[in-house]
C-alpha cells in the first residue's frame, strides 16, 4: 500500500486559508506573549547603536513588543512606534481574519499602488527619525 | 489585394520572433510541482526537493502562482523541521564549545537558540510555521517598496509560495557549524531566483527586496554576526 495521502483536496479557498492561518498564527503568538520575557533578556544589545551612536529602525522593537504583550500600549508605542503598529496589525488583523474565514469571508491582501509605496517608504522614514529623536 | 507574403528566390525569410527580455523570467512550464499536482507522500515531496535542490528555475516555472497555502506551508514546515533538527542536535554536540568564544555580550544567544532540545524538536513545526507567515509579510512589503509586485498576479500567496519553497535550504543545515550560513545564503539565492518568476519581476528588485529587511530592520543582525565571526576568527588564530 503506498504511502500517501489520496486523494487530498483542499474545499477551502486561498483567502478563507489565509484567514485561518493568520488567525491561529495570532493566537498561538499571543498565548505564548508571557514566555516573551525570557526569550528577550537574551538579545544582546544593538551593535548598530554601538557601532554609530544612534539608534537603528528597529531600537526598541523588542521593548515595544513586551509593552504590548502587557497590555500597555502606550508604553509600546513609545518604544518603537512602527514596531508596536505591526504588532497591534498583526493580533487583532489575525482575530478579525479568522473570525471572517469562520464567516465563510476572504482574506485579501492590499495591492501595491504608489500611495501605498510611499506610506510604507514615509512610516519607516517618520519612525527612525522619532527613534532618533527621542534616543531610544 | 493577397495578404500572403511573396514567395520565391527572392523573398526575405520572416524575421525570427523577438527574444524574451533579458530581465524577466520566461514563461511557467506547463505541468506542476510533483508537490502540487500529484497525491501528498514522501515520492512527491522527495521529488520537489530534488527538483528545488538540482533545477531551481526549473522548479520555479513549474510552481503554481496561486491556488493554495496549505500545500506550500506544509512542505516548508517538513523540510525546514528536518533543518532544525540537525541544527538542534549541532548546537548541542557544538554549541558550548563555540560560545565560550565569542564575546560575553553575545553569550545569551545561546539561550535564545531556544531551550531543550526536545523543546525545539517537538515546538518546531508550530514556530517554523508562525516564521513562515511573518517571514513572508516583511519581504512581501519590502517587495512592495521596491515595486517588485507590479506585474504579480499571486502578490501575497506568492511571497509566501516563495518562502515556503526556499525552506528547502534548510537541508544545509546537515552540515554542522557552518550549515546555517549555507542555508542562509542558498535561501537567499532561491528567493531572487523564485521572485523574478512568481512575481514576473527583475533580478535587481527581486535582490533589493530580499536584501532590504536585512539593510533596514535586521541591521543589528547583521552587525552582530560580523562581530562574532571576527571574534570566532581572532579565537581560532590563537
Amino acid at each position: 500500500m503506498p504511502l500517501s495521502i489520496e486523494p487530498l483536496t483542499i474545499d477551502v479557498t486561498p483567502g478563507r486559508q489565509l484567514g485561518f492561518f493568520w488567525g491561529g498564527a495570532a493566537l498561538v503568538c499571543a498565548a505564548a506573549s508571557p514566555i516573551a520575557p525570557a526569550a528577550a533578556g537574551a538579545l544582546p544589545s544593538c551593535p548598530f547603536r554601538m557601532l554609530v551612536g544612534i539608534p537603528c529602525l528597529t531600537c526598541g522593537g523588542t521593548r515595544a513588543l513586551l509593552a504590548l504583550a502587557r497590555f500597555d500600549v502606550g508604553a509600546a508605542f513609545g518604544w518603537n512606534p512602527l514596531v508596536a503598529a505591526a504588532g497591534i496589525l498583526f493580533i487583532a488583523g489575525g482575530v478579525v481574519a479568522l473570525g471572517a474565514a469562520l464567516a465563510g469571508g476572504e482574506v485579501r491582501t492590499p495591492r501595491p499602488t504608489p500611495l501605498l509605496r510611499a506610506a510604507l517608504v514615509l512610516a519607516l522614514a517618520a519612525n527612525w527619525a522619532f527613534l532618533v529623536v527621542q534616543g531610544r | 489585394m493577397s495578404s500572403v507574403p511573396p514567395q520565391g528566390p527572392g523573398a526575405t525569410p520572416p524575421p525570427p520572433p523577438p527574444p524574451y527580455p533579458p530581465s524577466m523570467p520566461p514563461p511557467p512550464a506547463a505541468g506542476g510541482l510533483p508537490w502540487e499536482v500529484q497525491a501528498i507522500g514522501p515520492e512527491s515531496f522527495f521529488e520537489t526537493a530534488k527538483l528545488f535542490i538540482t533545477a531551481p528555475d526549473q522548479a520555479w516555472r513549474l510552481t503554481r502562482e496561486t491556488g493554495d497555502y496549505m500545500r506550500p506551508l506544509l512542505f516548508g514546515v517538513i523540510i525546514g523541521w528536518v533543518g532544525l533538527v540537525f541544527r538542534a542536535v549541532w548546537g548541542t554536540i557544538f554549541g558550548a564549545g563555540l560560545m565560550r568564544m565569542i564575546p560575553a555580550q553575545y553569550a545569551g544567544l545561546s539561550r535564545f537558540g531556544g531551550g531543550s532540545l526536545v523543546g525545539q524538536i517537538v515546538l518546531g513545526p508550530i514556530f517554523i510555521a508562525i516564521g513562515l507567515f511573518i517571514g513572508a509579510a516583511i519581504i512581501h512589503v519590502s517587495f512592495m517598496i521596491v515595486g517588485a509586485l507590479a506585474q504579480s498576479k499571486s502578490q501575497f500567496e506568492g511571497t509566501f509560495r516563495l518562502l515556503c519553497y526556499a525552506c528547502v535550504a534548510n537541508v544545509a543545515n546537515v552540515i554542522p557549524v557552518l550549515g546555517g550560513l549555507a542555508a542562509g545564503i542558498w535561501t537567499l539565492y532561491l528567493v531572487v531566483v523564485g521572485a523574478q518568476q512568481l512575481h514576473k519581476t527583475t533580478q535587481s528588485k527581486a535582490l533589493l527586496g530580499v536584501l532590504l529587511p536585512t539593510i533596514v530592520c535586521c541591521v543589528c543582525v547583521a552587525l552582530g554576526s560580523i562581530f562574532a565571526g571576527a571574534a570566532l576568527y581572532r579565537a581560532f588564530n590563537h
